[in-house]
């Protein structure tokens, strides 16, 4: 009896032990860090609205719609919100090229750093095609996941894009929606 | 040859059918002139004028009338201008729905609802607008005037070629020089518009305006519309309100305002007054370049043929819903938007908040159309 | 100054339609020039 429950509790710890089997251990190595950096990439003004998601799961973010590589030093995790805005622009007052380099030196230099990085599309249509698809191929890409609002992917621009790329997606109907995954992720 | 041929009589009888064409079409061009009536509610607790901000207004047609609905309570100042382009008719009833029917239980509200008043004493030529519209209310048939979008051009006639704006420098046509969102931060020794936008920024720091509101509307063809455009100093506030509004499935985009566009109210208010700026867009068919026929019905019930063909063929950008854009809507959205920044406001600043009350909910507005808001 | 001169030049070509009003025989003619009466007699009274 006394063996047969030792080997129990054996087989026990070794079942906690095994990462793939034991929930909780996997789930916590799934969590992404914080503090999170929410940035953007084509300065529309979604960034603010990413903020307010941060802000309403209590997570510990902070938003530098102009954020440089060094913004991302004792930043746990990236957020990057894409979208071309041409009053965005004017009102950061950068070109649509400065804004291209600065967006890749920053996930050049989040990359170099292993900080995990995770994009936004919140915008809809309204931030689909023309000048902001190259910011939003250039974020989903080098991004471990992306939340996107439906409108934005009704030509499966974002979801062909993570297949391609094997990105996990999360697809939201809304962007109060978005609070869901990013709820679970952080 | 007879003193009186036939054809001098029929000259006669021309000339009296002219005459009377004549008095006829005057007197409805003198209409314009006639003041639109709004009807205070309970909530209105003084009633003072533009020209006890800037005196020089006074007798003029750009004098304008601001109500105060003040709850006695403290908590902020808001302020909401209705009217700035009198051809965009929600923001106007937005605003008078406000002086109609809202009770402030904390903090004040500052209703103005013709900023451009000299804009509702004429229409724009060419463009075959109503001369006015009616609604029901909850007592009566109301008849509001249907203006132009900016000032009358007798005001400084004529428009110069170039309209150099006070005081960035910034040209733009000529035409804008009469176009109140083209004037803040204004100048006392300026034109008539550039006047009244120095009076309104006078109101703004008399009156300490914490938030600001702007109501417009736009050509369902315009990128910008059901959006909130702001200025930095708004970002959060916006941003929370259009979380709001969103989970009552009222979308609204977020825009930032251009720090180098000079003379509107979201950039000249937010440099300029230590307010909050918020302007708030609709949709409205009747400034679209694709409508049809220009009636008042298209203003008011907001359906249009070439606008749901072109919403139909999927072809073109429009904000246009298939069932028409009629003001009951245009108007719930302008409420309902500013209470949503309101109730951010009110998240962020426990201590200070507004309160408002007696605002039909969206639903209920489209259910009993823009009437019921009105006495 | 110059809203004298167009007032005057409305005036002169209202007088001119009015002459011409009496002597034509022609029914059409005498509507069309009733026609343009109508904007020159409201601008000279500075109505519309």
């Amino acid at each position: 009896m006394k063996k047969t429950v030792a080997h129990a509790f054996v087989c026990l710890f070794i079942f906690l032990l095994y990462p793939g089997t034991s929930p909780l251990p996997a789930q916590a190595a799934d969590k992404l860090p914080q503090p999170v950096l929410i940035s953007s990439a084509g300065q529309s003004a979604d960034v603010a609205i990413a903020g307010m998601l941060c802000k309403k799961l209590s997570l510990q973010a902070k938003s530098q719609p102009l954020a440089k590589p060094a913004d991302l030093q004792g930043i746990g995790t990236l957020m990057v919100v894409s979208g071309f805005s041409t009053k965005g622009l004017g009102a950061a007052g950068v070109s649509k090229e400065q804004e291209m380099e600065r967006v890749k030196a920053l996930l050049d230099a989040a990359r170099e750093k292993k900080i995990r990085v995770i994009t936004l599309h919140i915008g809809g249509k309204a931030r689909r095609g023309g000048q902001s698809d190259d910011f939003n191929r250039l974020a989903a890409e080098a991004s471990e996941r992306l939340i996107v609002v439906r409108t934005g992917d009704e030509d499966q621009f974002f979801s062909s894009l993570a297949a391609g790329k094997k990105i996990p997606i999360d697809l939201v109907d809304k962007i109060s929606d978005a609070m869901q995954p990013l709820g679970k992720i952080f | 040859m007879p003193l009186f041929p036939i054809h001098r009589i029929r000259a006669l009888l021309l000339l009296a059918a002219a005459a009377a064409a004549c008095l006829y079409a005057g007197k409805e061009f003198r209409k314009m002139n006639a003041p639109d009536t709004i009807l205070p509610g309970q909530g209105v607790s003084r009633i003072r004028a533009l020209k006890d901000y800037f005196p020089n207004l006074e007798g003029t047609r750009s004098d304008s009338a601001v109500y105060f609905l003040e709850s006695g309570r403290p908590g902020p100042t808001v302020l909401v201008l209705g009217g700035t382009h009198p051809n965009e008719p929600a923001g106007f009833l937005a605003a008078v729905a406000l002086v109609e029917s809202l009770r402030v239980k904390a903090g004040r509200l500052i209703v103005v609802p013709q900023a451009c008043q000299s804009g509702f004493t004429c229409t724009d030529p060419l463009e075959g607008y109503p001369q006015s519209y009616s609604l029901r209310s909850r007592s009566r048939l109301r008849t509001f005037r249907f203006g132009s979008r900016a000032a009358n051009p007798v005001e400084d006639w004529p428009d110069p070629i170039i309209y150099r704006h006070f005081p960035s420098g910034q040209q733009l046509s000529g035409n804008e020089t009469r176009n109140l969102n083209r004037a803040y931060p204004g100048k006392s020794d300026g034109t008539t518009t550039e006047k009244t936008a120095f009076a309104i920024m006078k109101l703004i720091r008399d009156e300490k305006v914490n938030l600001a509101f702007d109501l417009h509307e736009a050509a369902p063809e315009i990128p910008i519309i059901n959006a909130i455009v702001t200025h930095e100093k708004g970002r959060e506030l916006a941003a929370g309100a259009l979380l709001g509004l969103e989970l009552e499935n009222l979308p609204y985009a977020l825009e930032l305002s251009p720090p180098n566009f000079h003379g509107l109210s979201h950039r000249e208010w937010g440099d300029g007054t230590p307010a909050i700026p918020f302007l708030l867009e609709t949709t409205n068919p009747v400034q679209g370049r694709l409508r049809g026929r220009t009636g008042a019905s298209l203003a008011v019930d907001g359906q249009d043929r070439q606008y749901r063909l072109a919403q139909e063929s999927g072809r073109m950008r429009i904000t246009y819903d298939a069932g028409g854009e009629p003001l009951a809507r245009r108007v719930g959205r302008h409420l309902r938007a500013i209470q949503a920044v309101l109730e951010t406001y009110n998240e962020l600043h426990p201590e200070g908040r507004v309160e408002l009350e007696g605002i039909p909910s969206y639903e209920e507005i489209i259910r009993n159309g823009v009437g019921s808001l009105l006495q | 100054m110059l809203h004298w001169i167009y007032t005057a030049m409305a005036a002169w070509i209202a007088w001119l339609l009015l002459e011409e009003l009496f002597e034509e025989k022609s029914w059409r003619i005498q509507v069309s020039l009733v026609l343009i009466l109508i904007p020159l007699v409201l601008r000279i009274l500075q109505i519309k």
